[in-house]
């Protein structure tokens, strides 16, 4: 209190200041004196210090900072497993031994130290070179050189660190596959991300080095099954060996994904195309000197009420063991040579092929659909149709059927039939009535991709006028929409393509009496302790308002096509249809300066359908000879029936 | 221009009060400013926000540290003009208050979440408030206002003692958070500001042996914590521990002694990029200037805190007060204390105590604080004549 009040009185204007006598004066000069010597000192002390350390040591420090390297080593997260429906591990991950290098930590030795990788090796420099020039990561990051070598190399890297600076010998987790190529192109391949990739996927968290899924569900679902990459940071000396760890973050694994195939039935689903195909091989083109190429053939199997894949099928195929820790120069090569038919194509999902007649089912339900014509109504087929302005450019049917039903047309695969329907559907859009055959097939979801869960789907291709013209805006002459256009879409020939799968989506759809449940091959993805973390929605893609009567009678229609007179009854002679009716149409589809590709597709038990199947054999000739077998086998599998020793072609179309 | 002094120029209790900006600006006698001063302060903000521009460049995103650097000096300069406006000697009456407050934050601070490990700061959303930094100033003021007020005369021992605890309870309560950096500073302070007023070296002996006696019971009582005495340890033997403790005096070292003559460009220290030096855009700034700048860069930073204390010294010796003399003593005391301690620590001559450097280190209550104690000197400089000349 009492210093606040003497201050307070001290404040005021003409009473600043504190006298001084020149003795106290002389004493705080003194004083302040001191204290300025004190600063002086304390900086030549600073400065003496600064002088020692930068000038006269200095040489000695930049060695050490030169030798001073912090090492980032990035632990690969185990990438999630990969199971089957039943829970078979269909890709799983092992530690293996790797040889990797830092680009960063190689500097000038970097010749000397590929030169001596390459012997060590036995890789080719260039091929080390590339490797490192292609891993575009500038950073700390190691770069895979070689997978799985020796432990004698480790060891040999490990003891002769010096020579090698920059080189890690360490081990990964890689993947592996039990089953070799089964499933390939539903599972996928993994690479290195690519530049362009790497510009979208930053944000995500992804890294120049990083390897990501390049196809198949390892691309699709890459984000759940890559985990998140642990690093431990080490500190290096100039030589690379390692002196001390810094810090360590654990890497985090990522999720296991379960699949809607079925490993027993995928098995078989593979075996069976590739013997289909073989047969295909040995049958004689009868218009053609040679026999049929079969270039390359698909299979799928659906459960058209969940959209589940049980199976789905390529061939040719590829082994999945070949792409762990890198897939060589040789194999790529092999992988990608035109002449190997492109085995890493998904051809289910990817190859666009018209579908010949087993698109009569969407004709046929169009129709009825649009009243243009009844189940029983009979048409002459004799082998030509030359209605209208077909008089001059008839049209041919496989075989002649005399007088036929629109049921046994589908039964027979009678073109004329469906060349009639095509003529009438042509003639009503003409007159802008009702709704045309093209919006049909698109109501049917064809023409567009199924968004299953793969990547590299096509959309295949429904023409219309409008496709036509903007298809050849640079031609005009062929921008005119003929009646030929409308009648051949009809026995699905022309210019409309379809996916194997899209196939078996459309047929899945009818089993489901309009329902078109989106197809997938993930049934769930979990954690690492086995806890379903996200399961696949049945998701209802579109749903037609089909006529019960009218359904009911092309699916019967299509149970006749595995009997009697029907187009695939030879082959499935002593199937127990009576029990399991198969609907099933068989299709041989035309593309021009190639061997025709056969179709069968099929669901069953018809009046509760359990799987749709649908085989597409290219270039390999008849729908009932080549592919309807293939179909058979499967059917057999799927309903655990006892397998037909030798199965019969069909012949026909 | 400011003009001409005009009469009403003179000292008046009703100035800070009285009319718009631009007249007080027009009456403030800031052409008797020490403008040397203002430059080597204001050179070393710009200088202190390009290293740690350089520092933290790696960071994400890479302007994050810059940019609040960059408003934390906007803010400085504005309190540092506060600090200059209002004649210094009004000061003095609210002291007691100032002081009663100040104890009140260090007290509320114990309070607040502890942030790596200590209860430094009191966060008000927008800006955490680090009271123990106020409180340097503040001791500065109430010593100065209770020296002056006694007419310098710390040599007698009761004034001497008195003036002593003003600083320790400031001690105590910044031991608490804890902060041994500024808990020395203060230290620092008291000794300087004492040694000033009048203190005679008999006394001091006394203080420094007290002081080695509660040290020791501190440590005996483990009032210590465990790392502080590590790091004491490890600063007098610096092998003991080379990977943990020593590990980051080691690479500063080698940051400072590799950037050699001219260093290895700003920007491009291989020890700042590789993140060798933790907090090196803090208590480690020095580190990065003597890295990539090099001797030269690590001499003008020296010669530039050299001309601040050499202001600063003039100013105490040409105050008009004893008031003013105290507070210039104060805060050349602890410019200089940090100066050494923490340009020191970066090359192995200090003990780690995490002492900040004045106006180069990252942070915002350090920086306006500094600012505010330029403020104060250019303030004793401006009106150390008497009123009328």
């Amino acid at each position: 209190m009492r210093l606040l009040k003497r201050a307070g009185l001290k404040i005021k204007p003409d009473e600043t200041g504190y006298k001084r006598t020149d003795a106290s004066q002389e004493s705080l000069q003194r004083r302040l004196a001191v204290l300025g010597i004190i600063v002086l000192v304390g900086f030549a002390v600073l400065f003496s210090r600064l002088w020692f350390m930068q000038i006269v040591s200095g040489n000695d420090y930049r060695k050490k900072a030169e030798g001073n390297r912090i090492r980032e080593i990035s632990i690969e997260a185990p990438r999630g497993r990969i199971l089957d429906r039943n829970g078979k591990v269909l890709v799983m991950n092992r530690q293996a031994l790797t040889i990797s290098v830092i680009p960063a930590e190689m500097q000038d030795q970097k010749d000397v130290v590929i030169q001596r990788l390459s012997k060590l090796l036995g890789m080719g420099e260039k091929q080390i070179a590339n490797k490192i020039e292609k891993s575009q990561s500038p950073n700390q990051r190691a770069v895979l050189i070689q997978s799985d070598v020796g432990e004698e190399i480790v060891t040999y890297v490990d003891e002769h660190q010096s020579e090698f600076p920059g080189v890690i010998a360490g081990t990964q987790p890689v993947r592996e596959y039990p089953y070799g190529s089964l499933a390939a192109h539903v599972i996928g391949y993994l690479g290195e991300i690519s530049p362009e990739a790497l510009k979208t996927k930053k944000k995500e968290g992804y890294q120049a080095g990083d390897e990501i899924g390049l196809s198949g569900v390892e691309a699709t679902y890459d984000s759940e099954l890559r985990g998140k990459v642990g690093m431990t940071k080490l500190e290096v000396d100039a030589n690379g060996n390692s002196i001390r760890e810094i810090s360590n973050v654990e890497p985090h694994s990522g999720e296991n994904l379960q699949l809607t195939i079925d490993q027993d039935v995928q098995t078989l689903v593979e075996a069976a195309l590739k013997s289909g195909v073989e047969a295909a091989r040995t049958m004689q083109d009868p218009n053609s000197p040679k026999k049929y190429q079969g270039t390359g053939a698909s299979a799928v199997v659906l459960d058209p009420k969940t959209g589940e894949v049980i199976a789905m099928a390529s061939y040719p195929t590829f082994n999945l063991n070949d792409f762990t820790g890198g897939i060589s120069q040789q194999s790529w090569q092999a992988l990608t040579d035109p002449k190997n038919m492109y085995p890493l194509n998904n051809r289910a999902i990817m190859s666009e092929i018209p579908p010949g007649s087993t698109f009569k089912v969407v004709t046929a339900l169009s129709a009825l659909q649009e009243g243009i014509v009844q189940p029983n109504t009979v048409f002459d087929c004799e082998h030509a149709f030359t209605t209208g302005p077909f008089k001059d450019y008839p049209k041919y049917c496989w075989g002649t059927h005399h007088n036929i039903d629109l049921v046994n047309g589908i039964v027979q695969s009678c073109d004329v039939v469906f060349y009639t329907l095509g003529y009438q559907f042509y003639q009503r859009q003409a007159q802008n009535q009702g709704k045309p055959l093209w919006e049909w097939a698109r109501d049917f979801q064809l023409g567009k991709t199924t968004g299953i869960d793969l990547t590299s789907e096509m959309s295949g291709r429904i023409p219309s006028p409008e496709w036509k013209k903007e298809f050849n805006r640079n031609n005009a002459q062929y921008q005119v929409w003929y009646p030929g256009d409308t009648v051949n879409m009809a026995i699905g020939q022309g210019d409309i393509l379809t996916t194997p799968l899209q196939m078996a989506y459309l047929y899945a759809g009818i089993a489901n009496g309009g329902k078109f449940i989106k197809p997938h091959v993930m049934k769930t993805l979990q954690t690492v302790d086995g806890k379903v973390a996200k399961t696949a929605p049945v998701e209802t893609a579109a749903e037609m308002s089909l006529n019960p009567q009218m359904l009911q009678a092309v699916i019967s229609a299509l149970t006749g096509v595995v009997q009697g007179k029907g187009t695939a009854s030879a082959t499935f002679q002593g199937f127990p249809v009576a029990q399991i009716p198969v609907a099933a149409k068989t299709g041989t589809s035309e593309i021009a300066g190639k061997q025709p590709t056969a179709w069968f597709c099929s669901f069953a038990p018809a009046g509760d359908p359990k799987y749709v199947v649908a085989v597409a054999i290219e270039q390999g000739g008849h729908g009932g000879e080549s592919a309807a077998p293939v179909a058979r086998r499967i059917l057999e599998k799927l309903f655990n029936l006892k397998p037909q020793g030798q199965i019969q072609p069909s012949v026909g179309d | 221009m400011m003009g001409r002094v005009s009469g009403s120029a003179e000292f008046s209790p009703g100035l800070v009060r009285s009319s718009a900006p631009k007249e007080i600006m027009k009456r403030l006698p800031f052409r008797k400013m020490d403008k040397v001063l203002l430059f080597a302060a204001l050179a070393l903000g710009v200088f202190g926000v390009l290293m740690i521009f350089s520092a933290t460049r790696a960071d994400n995103p890479s302007t994050y540290y810059l940019k609040k650097q960059l408003m934390f000096l906007m803010v400085a300069m504005l309190v540092m003009f506060l600090g200059a406006a209002f004649d210094y000697r009004r000061i003095m009456p609210y002291s007691k208050i100032i002081y009663a407050v100040t104890l009140l934050l260090l007290l509320v601070v114990l309070f607040f979440p502890a942030i790596g490990g200590a209860h430094r700061w009191i966060n008000l959303g927008f800006f955490p408030v680090q009271p123990s930094e106020i409180a340097k100033v503040v001791v500065i003021l109430v010593m100065a206002t209770f020296i002056a007020d006694r007419h310098m005369e710390m040599g007698s021992n009761k004034e001497f003692l008195q003036a002593v605890c003003i600083a320790a309870g400031m001690m105590f309560f910044i031991f608490l958070e804890p902060d041994l950096g500024v808990t020395l500073s203060v230290f620092a302070i008291m000794i300087g500001m004492l040694l000033v007023g009048g203190a005679r070296l008999k006394q001091m002996a006394v203080l420094m042996g007290g002081t080695v006696v509660i040290v020791a019971a501190a440590i005996g009582l483990k009032l210590l914590k465990a790392y502080q005495i590590t790091r004491l340890l490890v600063f007098i033997n610096p092998d003991m521990d080379p990977l943990h403790s020593g590990y980051n005096l080691m690479q500063s070292k080698i940051a400072i002694g590799s950037g050699q003559l001219v260093g290895k460009g700003l920007f491009n220290g291989t020890q700042t990029n590789l993140k060798f030096i933790p907090e090196h855009h803090t208590d480690f700034i020095f580190s990065v200037v003597g890295e990539e700048l090099g001797f030269i860069g690590g001499v003008i930073l020296l010669a530039l805190f050299a001309l601040l204390l050499w202001r600063a010294l003039k100013i105490a010796v040409t105050a008009r007060d004893s008031f003013g003399t105290m507070i210039a003593t104060g805060i050349v005391v602890m410019f200089f204390f940090q100066i050494l301690v923490n340009i020191g620590m970066t090359m192995g001559i200090m003990p780690i105590t995490g002492v900040p450097l004045p106006f180069m280190s990252y942070g915002g209550s350090s920086l306006i604080v500094n600012f505010f104690c330029v403020g104060l000197l250019l303030n004793i400089g401006m009106r150390r004549f008497p009123q009328g000349t």
